[in-house]
Formats: structure tokens, C-alpha cells, sequence
């Protein structure tokens, strides 16, 4: 399934022809085992999902919900996520609000975002820039994310190692725990970022610039 | 229980988030001690129309009679289970839950809908507990209200669950938020 956000799109398109709503002005695409490609106007509500279809989303779209057993899920920009998958892999541009995603095994990584809730068992974590908060829970997985100078930052893992770039002259809290791993991390306090780490076994490595 | 051959009611399965890895790595006797934090968080919240199924090892399938008093324990285990720990590791649980009409068989349940809310659980992110349509619209339907105003839930759109024909809508339930104002 491949959706495409156009500027100045009026209407609903699958595979070049028009679709209209059904009664709750909802386009409701439903397909068997063919590629979909749908084109919608930018800020569009979006809900996909698939078993073992990958799920492509390009331009903006609004809040996107999406869900697939073993699909890879590849998202462009979006307002608001909530992304679940049991062993595909999540990817993501960028998210204006908040982005929730929940995988077992698949990876996620996320390039760019305001707030995020990220969970996986095995699959690792990665956010490129988070803006505001994030939250992430792994229990092998690794998590590696870069902050901004005011983030609030709360990372859980089992046995997953823990990486965290923060701005250069950061300042703020470091939380950092590890029962049996090596942690590596200061920062000047002060009114700013905030970083909890807890793991049992995971190394934590925090560094600033 | 009602002895007849089904019934109507709340299936719910809740499931230890990373179980196996954790047994992996930290040996079979903190398993037992996660199973055991597990086995008695759940018991705590059940309410005398509700029971424990079966256990499964690393979970649980459990049964309740109203819809309202499903979501209401699945809620209040969550908000339990917020930030507990077994030792040193965590105990992170997902939740699925749906309303149908399993078999019975002695006092095990089995069917699509066991099956259904299954895979619903296995959606369900640590800390989460996710509705089917069929239990939320059953709430929203019926005065099946009691404890519910405590929940609110969220649409997570619909899920092909393989050999279910239909796609499945699912929610997110949260507690309700509540704002007082004052003066």
C-alpha cells in the first residue's frame, strides 16, 4: 500500500480513478493481494493495514494510523502516529505531535519528532531528533536517540545498550542506572534537558556536543 | 459460570512483554518470580463476576462476565503494574480484549473470538490494554456502564488478523481524564 499526500488534492484517487466516501465520508479501500496506491489530499486522516504488505506513506498527511503483522512500514511526514507491527520494521521522517509505536522484533527508527512512545522486545530504537519527550522500552533492543537542549527523556531496557547525543553547553539531569553495565555521562546542571536511563545489564553512554 | 454450551461475554489475555527474552537472560528463576508477580497482580484486580481461565505460562486468558468491569480491571492492573518491578527486571504486560462468544469446554474457553483477543494482546504495547469494536460498541450500546466512565478509548483503525475474513477494529482504552474546576 503506497499512499501519497498531494498539495491541492481534492479528491481520492486508487490507481488513477476516483473513489468516492461511503455515507460516513470515509474512503474505505479494501484489496487483495495487489499493490494500492492511493493518492489523498495533504493532511489527510489515514488508517492502513495490512498482514504482510509493506505500507508507504510520502508528502504530509494528517494522523496516521497504521498496523501490520510482518510489513515493512515506511512513513513520511505525518502529525500524529500510531504505528504497530509484530516484525516489520518502522520507519519514519518526520512527526509534528506525538508518535506512538509499538513492535516485537522490527526496528524502528525515527528521524525527526516532537514527542514519542516507542516500545519493541528485540528491535532496536533510533531517533534522530527528538524535540520535547520520549519514552522508549526495549528489552534487548538497542536505543540510540539525539535530544534537544529541553527534552525530556525517560529510556527502559533489560539487557539493550543505551546512546544519547545531546546539544554541546547542554545542560540539566542526568537519572543514569545500570546494575551491571558500564554508564558513561555528565552534564552541567541546570534548567534544561532531562535524560532517566535505567537498565539491568545495558551500557549507557550520554554525551553532550 | 452460565453451563451452557456459550456464552457472551469479555475474553481478555494478558501476556509478560519479553518473557522469553528475559528468561534467556536472566534464568529460570526470576521467570518464576515474573510469572508469580504476574499470577498475583491479576488476581488482585478480578471482581466476583470474573476468572482466571487458564494460565499460560507467561500470561493469561480470563473471563468476565460485563464488559464495563473488564475494562475497569484491565485499567486498574496497568495502573498496578506502572513502574513495577520483579527484582531488578521489569514486568511490563500487554493486555487484548474483546467481547464474543467462545465454546466451552469444562472450564477451558476456546473458539475465534479466544483466538481473536489473542492477537489483539499481541498488538498491545507494555502498559496498553486494546478493545475490540465489539466491546467498545458494546459499552457504548448497552447500560454497561458501571466503572467505565473511568475509560476512554482511542481508535487504532482496523487489523487483518489471518483467517478472520473481515478486518478487526481496534481501540486503545485509557483512563478517562477529568477536569475540576474549581471557584
Amino acid at each position: 500500500m503506497i499512499v501519497t499526500a498531494v498539495a491541492g488534492a481534492t479528491t481520492v484517487t486508487v490507481g488513477g480513478t476516483e473513489v468516492a466516501p461511503n455515507s460516513a465520508g470515509v474512503y474505505d479501500i479494501s484489496r487483495v493481494g495487489s499493490t494500492i496506491d492511493v493518492i489523498c489530499p495533504e493532511g489527510a486522516t489515514v488508517s492502513v493495514s495490512t498482514a504482510s504488505g509493506s505500507i508507504t506513506t510520502r508528502g504530509r498527511l494528517g494522523h496516521v494510523r497504521v498496523m501490520t503483522w510482518s510489513g515493512r512500514v515506511d512513513l513520511d511526514h505525518v502529525n500524529e502516529l500510531d504505528a504497530r507491527s509484530a516484525s516489520g520494521r518502522v520507519t519514519l521522517s518526520e512527526c509534528a505531535q506525538m508518535c506512538r509505536i509499538v513492535t516485537r522484533s522490527g526496528r524502528v527508527d525515527v528521524e525527526r519528532s516532537s514527542e514519542a512512545e516507542i516500545s519493541t522486545v528485540s528491535g532496536s530504537i533510533e531517533v534522530g531528533l527528538l524535540a520535547v519527550r520520549c519514552v522508549a522500552r526495549t528489552v534487548t533492543g538497542k536505543v540510540r536517540v539525539a535530544a534537544s537542549s529541553v527534552a525530556r527523556l525517560a529510556v527502559h531496557t533489560v539487557s539493550g545498550t543505551v546512546a544519547v547525543t545531546l546539544p554541546s553547553a547542554c545542560v540539566g539531569t542526568l537519572h543514569l542506572r545500570s546494575i551491571s553495565g558500564r554508564i558513561a555521562g555528565k552534564l552541567p546542571t541546570g534548567d534544561g534537558v532531562e535524560v532517566q536511563v535505567d537498565t539491568i545489564s545495558g551500557s549507557i553512554e550520554v554525551v553532550a556536543g | 459460570m452460565n453451563p451452557a454450551a456459550d456464552l457472551t461475554g469479555v475474553i481478555a489475555f494478558t501476556d509478560i512483554v519479553g518473557f522469553t527474552e528475559l528468561t534467556e537472560l536472566h534464568g529460570d528463576e526470576a521467570a518464576l518470580h515474573l510469572v508469580d508477580a504476574h499470577d498475583a497482580a491479576v488476581r488482585s484486580v478480578l471482581v466476583p463476576r470474573s476468572r482466571v481461565v487458564k494460565e499460560l505460562g507467561d500470561g493469561m486468558l480470563l473471563w468476565f462476565d460485563h464488559a464495563a468491569e473488564a475494562v475497569a480491571a484491565c485499567l486498574q492492573l496497568q495502573r498496578r503494574l506502572l513502574g513495577a518491578t520483579v527484582g531488578t527486571l521489569p514486568l511490563w504486560v500487554r493486555i487484548g480484549v474483546h467481547l464474543g462468544t467462545p465454546r466451552r469446554r469444562g472450564d477451558d474457553l476456546i473458539g475465534r473470538d479466544v483466538n481473536l483477543t489473542s492477537r489483539i494482546a499481541e498488538l498491545a504495547g507494555p502498559g496498553e490494554v486494546i478493545c475490540s469494536a465489539a466491546l467498545v460498541q458494546s459499552l457504548q450500546h448497552r447500560c454497561d456502564t458501571s466503572g467505565v466512565s473511568a475509560a476512554s478509548f482511542t481508535p487504532l483503525g482496523a487489523v487483518y488478523v489471518k483467517g478472520i475474513a473481515e478486518p478487526v477494529e481496534l481501540y486503545r482504552a485509557e483512563p478517562a481524564r477529568v477536569s475540576v474546576q474549581t471557584g
